[in-house]
């Protein structure tokens, strides 16, 4: 018997398909407190949520930001352009958690208290207070103070909503595998819904950033004309600033033991921090602050698994590049004598 | 496609090639104009790696399966699906970096004053690679592969 293959839209219409890729996204996670349903409570993910906010913030406005990741610290530099009185609110014992070491993120944390920024560690909110607008927040640390916005930034989930109930495997995200398929034949699913190959701690993880994203859209396109095609995995890897202060970091930055190895080099009159972890001889996570041109050399590094044992003493080096790598190596990158 | 081979052989390490791409990419198409004039003089695209003996000039290879292009959050770094020459759109270009992230060559140049991405075009206005023109030793040349 042939399975008939639809989906269902909302309005009840049926839309037949051959291949289905599922690529919903996320969604902002709000955690359940009391006080949700005042005004001025809102996520920022979509640019209308960002249009919003620039509209209705003034110059002092106290704007609460729950969360000191990625979005969260973007909303805070925007914030404190449009002359905002801004607080972040962060669980963890640092921002950018995911991302920077208790060394980088006090550079970081040193350059956004500089303007004005409040941070606020090792606590969330407990209560949203006020009439019809938001007027207090009151957080675990038994802290109470006056906002008159409150940003919720504390990540985004797996939109799997859309396959609820149906037999397509879920974990945090829908499974799939190296080829971005799901556990049903012709579904497949990619991007920020999707729980693909990480390529660094070889299994299965939601990395929730438009490179993987991309890379997993094509993969799964590929394959879904017919052109065979498996990812050889993604990895964590960001690049954000905050005005004049650059981070780029990727892969395994805070090393879960002793079988890594790490080196780590300081300025702290240029603020500048560089971090290599390897393990073995290969590359599998950095983190550069400031000092972030020719990043890449490292990112390609750990994404095409290189040997680094020729070359390990030169990889902090201020000038570290191609010229450093093994003649035959640096000759295969540099003419093309790779077999693609 | 043709791009631009370093020698490292006959590389001196002279770095005319950086000040002949800052000429080409500058509003002032002549070296002293450029140097003396430009107040908004555009950085080489091109890096030359020095370590005594060894010196060589690397710009963009525009790689088949260029890794900025894909990893460009909006759109700005293309790659020309008839020339195969990869850009930088810098109307599109917000200056995030994360094509500075992975290309694996460290071939693109932040460019923090105006905050856009700065690459290797093969001087597509010109027609040929200013650095390889200009190249006292030929240790630059513009062709189909070594
Ligand atoms: C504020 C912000 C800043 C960011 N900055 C960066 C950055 O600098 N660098 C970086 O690498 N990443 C960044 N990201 C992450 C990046 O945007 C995402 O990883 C990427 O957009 C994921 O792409 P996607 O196609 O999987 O999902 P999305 O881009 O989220 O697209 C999903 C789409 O599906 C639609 N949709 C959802 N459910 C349904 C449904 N049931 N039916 C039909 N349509 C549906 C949604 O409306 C949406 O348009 C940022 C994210 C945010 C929110
Ligand atoms: S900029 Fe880098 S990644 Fe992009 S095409 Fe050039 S060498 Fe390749
Ligand atoms: S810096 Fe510009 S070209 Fe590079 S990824 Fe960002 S937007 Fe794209």
């Amino acid at each position: 018997m042939r399975i008939k293959k639809n989906v269902m839209l909302e309005n009840g219409d049926f839309v037949s398909y051959d291949k289905l890729l599922i690529a919903t996204g996320g969604k902002p996670f709000v955690p359940p407190i009391n006080g949700l349903e005042k005004k001025n409570i809102q996520t920022f993910i979509k640019l209308d949520e960002a249009k919003s906010l620039k509209s209705s913030v003034k110059p002092n406005s106290k704007v609460v930001i729950v969360g000191g990741g990625l979005i969260g610290f973007k909303a805070a530099e925007g914030l404190h352009e449009l002359g905002a009185d801004v607080t972040i609110v962060e669980l963890a014992d640092r921002i950018l958690s995911t991302i920077l070491d208790n060394e980088s993120a006090s550079i970081v944390t040193k350059r956004l208290t500089g303007d004005g920024i409040k941070i606020k560690l090792n606590t969330t909110v407990d209560e949203i207070i006020g009439d019809d607008y938001i007027k207090e927040v009151h957080l675990k640390n038994g802290e109470t103070f006056p906002a008159d916005h409150l940003i919720f930034a504390i990540g985004v989930t797996p939109n799997t909503d859309v396959v609820k109930g149906t037999s397509i495997k879920v974990n945090r995200g829908i499974l799939v595998d190296k080829n971005m398929k799901t556990n049903l034949d012709d579904v497949y699913a990619a991007g920020d819904v999707a729980e693909g190959y990480d390529m660094l701690i070889d299994s299965n993880r939601v990395v929730p950033i438009w490179p993987s994203a991309y890379m997993q859209g094509e993969t799964a396109g590929l394959n879904m004309v017919g052109i065979e095609n498996a990812t050889k995995g993604t990895f964590p890897m960001n690049s954000i600033g905050y005005k004049d202060t650059y981070i780029i970091t990727a892969g395994i930055i805070n090393p879960p033991d002793s079988s890594y190895d790490v080196i780590t080099k300081a300025d702290y009159d240029k603020n500048s921090y560089k971090k290599i972890v390897l393990k073995g001889n290969n590359v599998v996570g950095f983190i550069l602050i400031n000092d972030v041109d020719r990043a890449g050399i490292y990112t390609g590094l750990i994404r095409d698994r290189i040997d680094v044992s020729p070359f390990k003493d030169h990889l902090m080096k201020d000038d570290f590049g191609y010229v450093y790598f093994p003649k035959d190596l640096r000759k295969s990158k540099m003419l093309d004598l790779e077999v693609h | 496609m043709k791009k631009v081979y370093a020698k490292e052989e006959v590389c001196v390490g002279c770095k005319l090639c950086e000040v002949y791409c800052i000429t080409s990419h500058s509003r002032y198409k002549d070296v002293l104009k450029a140097y003396k004039f430009d107040s908004n003089r555009p950085a080489p695209r091109i890096v030359v790696e020095e370590n005594r003996p060894l010196s060589f000039s690397l710009q963009c290879r525009h790689c088949d399966d260029a890794p900025c292009v894909k990893a460009c959050i909006t759109g700005a770094m293309q790659k020309d699906p008839v020339t195969g020459v990869v850009t930088c759109d810098t109307d599109k270009c917000v200056g995030c970096w994360t094509c500075v992230l992975v290309c694996g060559f460290g071939a693109i140049v932040r460019d923090t004053n105006n905050k856009i991405a700065s690459k290797c075009d093969l001087c597509a206005e010109s027609g040929e690679p200013a650095c390889v023109k200009n190249c006292p030793n030929e240790a630059l040349v513009y062709e189909g592969g070594i």
